[in-house]
Order: structure tokens, then sequence, then C-alpha cells
């Protein structure tokens, strides 16, 4: 492929991945989860502070990565933060995922390159989590630099390559401890590539170098630059609770084992549209074919073709099998499916190299398909961004809970008081999230889990509350909201706030 | 004047010091706000969750009250429903699956039963979409002489707390949907046309009916 055709097919690819990341990035309620997140950081931001909680917030660079967002948009406390500020970070690691896939041109060639970079813009799931401030895309990325960074240092024993690899493995871990089933995938993977080829090319040295980096890096920001040296230790504590929660142990998100392939294939609720990554998963599955019968274009490398092979096939089974499932978890073999993929596409325009019509029905079929999976994605980050029928939604805020706030915000505007209106939240701690991310400005918020340890001086303005708690009607006018699918919420708003408001409808 | 007004300041300047010296010290309270336990991924919940205790009320009605709305001819503000038809609220199923409700499109909608002669209208109970929790929005429910809803209206049950669809505020409380559907007491009133209003749903802008029944002769 020539240079000039590579550069403004990719400039093309960067301005989809774009289109489909940015717009309306704040649209979409803040998830239990994102909001957990953006008040974690917070705390580092007003603070200066971090310490790694092995409870369900995973390692800490998505924290630290966020510092500079916060730096460059002038939040200075959790109070001025808003969803771009968080959901930036995803944004950017999405697209470095699309631009760093030149990485590989010399082990998979332009055109596989190319063509996986288009699938990463355009895929459903990479687009919508890359909108999503979760640990996901950025253990994708770093997933992505460590194989790619890795087979650079195998092909040519550079020392640099080995410390980025390091690096990037490093921050693997450093961003989700589950990393460890990417490692374990990529050990597996080499293993039967030594088999295949019955030849085991370790560079000890290299790989020393690697490991010592990994390590590096992990230590450093686990124990949070020094200052809490318990945190690394804690990191690898912290597998008890995962190993539990992998074999089904307390943890509500037990799925089937064909929970991810059917997100892959063929996804339909409740009479909602069809989703899936089809043209990826079809494409791979081709690619896989063509590689183990050694059936792939000139320029890509057969070793790196297999190793991906292998890679994903192990990374998707270790999934499916594992109880533990939520959807974002297939991004990181997914992204394999996808350079598999870009391999398959690879291999079937080599095959019709003679053939030019053929070739030519080749590229604008893919090129059909992919504006079709993007106008699938379209509707993913858009009007089904938080609708319960789309696959990647999981258990996520209603739109619903938006008036929620809006109403809070609207009596805020008649109150004396403003933004110091004393405001009650008594719901258990699921029930909870994302109320602390949108009442972030208002001071004096308590959150108890019942009635009963409720401060009986002062009266608060406003209770928010889980929806089986009733008050007195002549002391409050009550009303409800989503949460989320099946989980309500009451606001109950004190009588005299009530008739203030009340007034300026008239 | 001038005296009688330095007499009474004084006098007044007096008791408040008085006062003060006898009420307690005055601080500000504070109250230690507890701040927000943190929990992983809530569960994700997709499948119908029927669990819910609602509140029935017990109306005495007369004996052979029936209900008069079964086939009887329904108009709604939507003329084209998105899904589903407008006859399935008279219909007499009130199962809550696809193919049994009729969904109208966002905002204030109404359905409209005309009962085909002035009845005394004892109760009435509607069923919105119940497979999950939601909580419709702004449910007024009226009683009227005639079709245009001009004449002896009368207003059953009106949960409208912020007026938001226009017809005046309402005292009845917010519900969740249930499998039991809405039990209203119409008290006797008498009239021909029902007419149900809502304005969405904790769930979405759209608005649904599974069933209505009216009971009265």
């Amino acid at each position: 492929m020539k240079l000039w055709m590579f550069t403004a097919a990719f400039l093309m690819i960067l301005f989809a991945g774009l289109a489909l990341r940015i717009p309306q990035l704040a649209d979409r309620p803040m998830h239990h989860d994102e909001a957990n997140q953006a008040y974690r950081f917070g705390t580092l931001l007003e603070n200066g502070t971090y310490r790694y909680d092995a409870d369900d917030h995973h390692g800490p660079t998505l924290y630290y990565l966020t510092l500079p967002i916060a730096w460059v948009t002038g939040a200075q406390t959790f109070a001025e933060t808003t969803e771009t500020t968080y959901r930036m970070l995803p944004v950017l690691f999405g697209m470095l995922l699309i631009l760093c896939i030149p990485m590989l041109r010399k082990g998979i060639g332009a055109t596989a390159v190319v063509a996986a970079a288009l699938l990463t813009a355009v895929s459903p799931a990479m687009a919508y989590y890359s909108r999503f401030y979760i640990q996901e895309i950025l253990l994708t990325f770093f997933t992505f630099i460590t194989i790619a960074a890795g087979w650079r240092s195998l092909q040519t024993g550079s020392r640099t390559w080995a410390v980025v690899c390091g690096l990037s493995a490093g921050l693997m871990f450093a961003t989700k401890e589950t990393a460890v089933i990417a490692y374990a995938a990529m050990a597996g993977a080499g293993l039967l590539c030594a088999g295949w080829s019955r030849k085991l090319h370790l560079p000890l040295k290299n790989m020393l170098i690697a490991a010592a980096c990994a390590a590096g890096i992990a230590g450093v920001l686990y124990s949070s630059f020094f200052t809490n040296p318990s945190g690394p230790l804690e990191s690898i504590l912290a597998f008890k609770g995962y190993l539990a929660r992998g074999t089904g142990i307390n943890t509500d998100h037990v799925h089937p084992w064909n929970f991810y392939l059917k997100m892959l294939t063929h996804y339909r609720f409740d009479g909602g549209p069809v989703w899936g990554e089809t043209l990826i998963f079809g494409l791979g599955l081709g690619g896989c074919v063509f590689i183990l019968l050694n059936r792939i274009p000139v320029k890509c490398d057969p070793g790196l073709a297999r190793f991906l092979v292998f890679y994903t096939l192990l990374l998707t089974a270790v999934y499916s099998t594992i109880s533990y499932k939520t959807p974002w978890c297939m991004l990181s073999f997914l992204h394999g499916w996808i350079l598999l993929a870009g391999i398959g596409v690879a291999s079937m325009l080599e095959r019709c190299e003679k053939r030019r019509i053929l070739k030519g029905l080749v590229v604008v079929l893919f090129l059909a398909a992919s504006i079709r999976t993007g106008q699938l994605a379209k509707r993913t980050v858009g009007p089904y961004a938080a609708d319960y029928r789309n696959p990647y939604v999981y258990a996520h805020t209603m739109p619903d809970f938006r008036n929620l706030v809006q109403r809070i915000n609207d009596l805020e505007a008649v109150s004396a008081k403003g933004k110091n209106l004393y405001i009650q939240v008594i719901a258990d701690s699921d029930e909870i999230w994302p109320l602390p991310f949108y009442l972030r400005q208002f001071p004096n918020v308590g959150y108890w889990l019942d009635a009963d340890s409720l401060p009986t001086e002062p009266h608060p303005d406003i209770i928010v509350s889980s929806a089986d708690v009733e008050m007195d009607p002549h002391q409050y006018c009550s009303e409800f909201y989503g949460l989320r699918p099946d989980t309500l919420l009451a606001v109950h708003i004190d009588s005299e706030l009530w008739n203030a408001f009340m007034e300026t409808r008239k | 004047m001038k005296a009688q007004y330095k007499i009474i300041s004084i006098t007044a300047l007096t008791v408040a010091l008085a006062g003060s010296a006898v009420a307690e010290e005055m601080v500000k309270l504070e109250v230690e706000l507890p701040k927000p336990l943190f929990a992983g991924t809530p569960k994700s919940i997709k499948t119908p969750n029927l669990e819910r205790k609602p509140e029935v009320p017990e109306i005495m009605v007369p004996a052979g009250t029936e209900n008069i709305a079964s086939g009887k001819e329904i108009t709604g503000s939507d003329d084209f429903p998105v899904i589903g038809e407008l006859e399935y609220i008279t219909d007499g199923d009130k199962d809550g699956a696809d193919g049994f409700y009729v969904e109208l499109g966002p905002g204030v909608q109404w359905v409209q039963i005309d009962l085909g002669e002035k009845k005394n209208i004892y109760a009435l109970a509607l069923w919105h979409y119940h497979a999950q929790a939601r909580a419709y929005r702004d449910v007024i429910v009226q009683v009227a002489d005639d079709a245009d809803f001009v004449e002896n209206v009368q207003t059953l049950f009106n949960n409208d707390h912020d007026n938001s669809a226009g017809l005046g505020a309402g005292k009845d409380k917010e519900y969740i949907e249930t499998n039991k559907g809405k039990l209203i007491d119409a008290k006797g009133v008498r009239g021909q046309y029902v007419r149900l209003y809502s304005n969405g749903s904790t769930g979405s802008d759209m608005n649904h009916y599974i069933e209505v029944e009216v009971f009265g002769k």
C-alpha cells in the first residue's frame, strides 16, 4: 500500500473514531461505577493523596492519569469537575489504541493495520467504552502496547522496546489486577507458538529488563509513589477476592459461558434492535483459518499471527469460562479479534491480487459492512447509550435520574439557602450512586443507610431515599425517580420549600 | 413625646438585656454528615420483577356493579400509537407482556372511554406497563358528560403535584406499578366519558396502558 494511501485512510479512520467518541460526551448519565471512580479521583485532586483500595476500585492509573485533564480544564476541586473531565481520559486512550496499531505494520502488513484500525474505530463496544470512565479501555491499550513492543523487541533485540514492553505490562497491572489473565494468555500463546514451530527463543536479558520495569512501575503506582508501602502487597492479596468472584462467590455478576459470545454474534433483548460485533468476529474467524493454514500475506509475520490466534482464543476461552462476567471485560479479547480480522481482510485481498474486480468487490463489501457497523456504533453511543436493551448497558443509571438532579437544582434555585440546602440520603450503598457525583456542589449532604440512624435535628430540606421509605405527607411532598431498571428512588421535599417552588410555576 | 419614646426604649432595652441574661448561649448546630459508602457494580436486572407490595384499598360498591368499560369505544390523544392499539385498553387482558399493551408517544397523553350513556361510577382500576418497577407521572383520571371534557368535569385521581400537565396540581400520591393495577375510589360520580392522563414514567418518556376497568351501573 502506498504511503499516501495509508496516511489518507488513517486520517479518515481517526476522524471516524473521533466522531463516535467525542460528541455529546456528557449526555449519558454517570454509571454507578463511573461515579465511584470520579469520587475517588476527587479525593486525589483535592487532597493530593491516593491509597490503593482493593475493594472494587482496581488500580491507580485511572486516577493518576485523570490529573492532567483536570489541571488542563482548570478544575481544582471535585465540585468543579464535570462528566467530560472524566470521560476525556477513555476517549484519549480509545484514540491512542487506533493510533498505535501501525506499531504492528511490519508484523501484519499495512493493509491489515488499516483494516484493524478501521474496525477498532467503528466497533460499537470499543466506541461505547471509549466514553466510559472505567479502566477497561486503558487496560486494552496497555495490553496492545505490551504485545506490540514485545514483538518488536523480539524481532530486533532492542532493549528500548523491551523497556516499553515492561512498562506497558506493569501499567496493565497498575490499571487492573485482573491483567494477570492477559499475562497468562500471552504466556500460553507463547508456549503454543514454540510448540508449533518447535523453536523456543528466550531473550533472557531483555525479558529480565522488561520484568523489572513492569514490577517497578506497578510498585511505584500501587505504593502511591512510595507513600503507601503496603499497596503493592495488597494488590497481590486482592487476588483472594478476585478468585472467589471468578468462581461466582460473593458476586451478582454470574452469567453463562455464552454471555460474551452472544454479544459478539447476535444480541437482542426485549424487542430492541439487534446488536453484534459480527463483522469483527466473522473476519476474525476467517483470519484464524488463514493463519493456521499459513495462507497469510507475505508481509505478515507467521509467528506473530499465530501468537495473536492463540492469545485471542485463550483469552476468550478464559473470560467465557470465568463465572464473573460484565460486558466491558470483553474489550481485551475483542481487540484480539480485531487484529485477527485485519489479517483476515489482508489475506482475502492478497488472494484476489490478480483478480481486480473481485478485489474491488471485497474492498467495497468490507467498507459497506464497516459503515453498517459504524451506524450501529452511533446508535450504541447515542440514543441507546443508557437503554437497557443495549448489551453494553449494564446496571446503568436511567435517563430519568437526570430529572431527579434537575428537581434538586430547581429547588436550590428557589431556596434562600441555595447550594447549602440540607440533603439527607437514606439508602443502601448500592442505591446511592451516582448521587454523590451529581450532588458534589452541595456541601450539606449526608448519607445514611437507614432512617434509624438519622439525627433528629436539623430538619432536612430534601430527603432522597430508597423507594420504600415514606414520609409524612403533611411535611413532605414525595416523588419517584428511576435510578436503574427496577430500582427507584424517592425524593421527599419539605413542604415549605415545595410551596416556594410551586409559586414559581404559577 | 420624646421623653415617652425614651422611656419606652430604655424599658425595652432593659427587658431585652434581662432576657438575654436568663437565656442559654446559642451556638450553630453542627451535624456530622456521613460520607457515601462505596459499593461494587450493582446487579444488572434485565428480567421482570413483580415482587412489589401494592396498597389495594377496600372499596364498597352497590350490588350489581360491573365493569362497564369492557369493549367500549376508546379514543386517545395519540392517533398513531407507537406499539399496539387503543382497543387493548378495554379488551379484558391484563397481561404485561409484549402484544398486550399500547404505547403512546412522549409527553402528556390521554385515553378516553365512552361509556355510551351517563353511568354511576363507583371505582376504576387501571394498569400501566408493570413488567418493571415504574411510577407513571401526572396520572389524572377525570369523568365528564361530554367528549370534549367541558361539561361537569370531575377529577377522581390526580397525582400531578407540580402541575406539569397543566390541569391543576393534585394531592394524590405517586405509586409504583404492579400487576395488581391501581384501584381508585370513584365515589359514585355520574358521567359518560372517562379520561385518563399520564406524562411518561420513571422508565421513559413514553406512555403505556394495558387495561382500564370502570366499575359502575
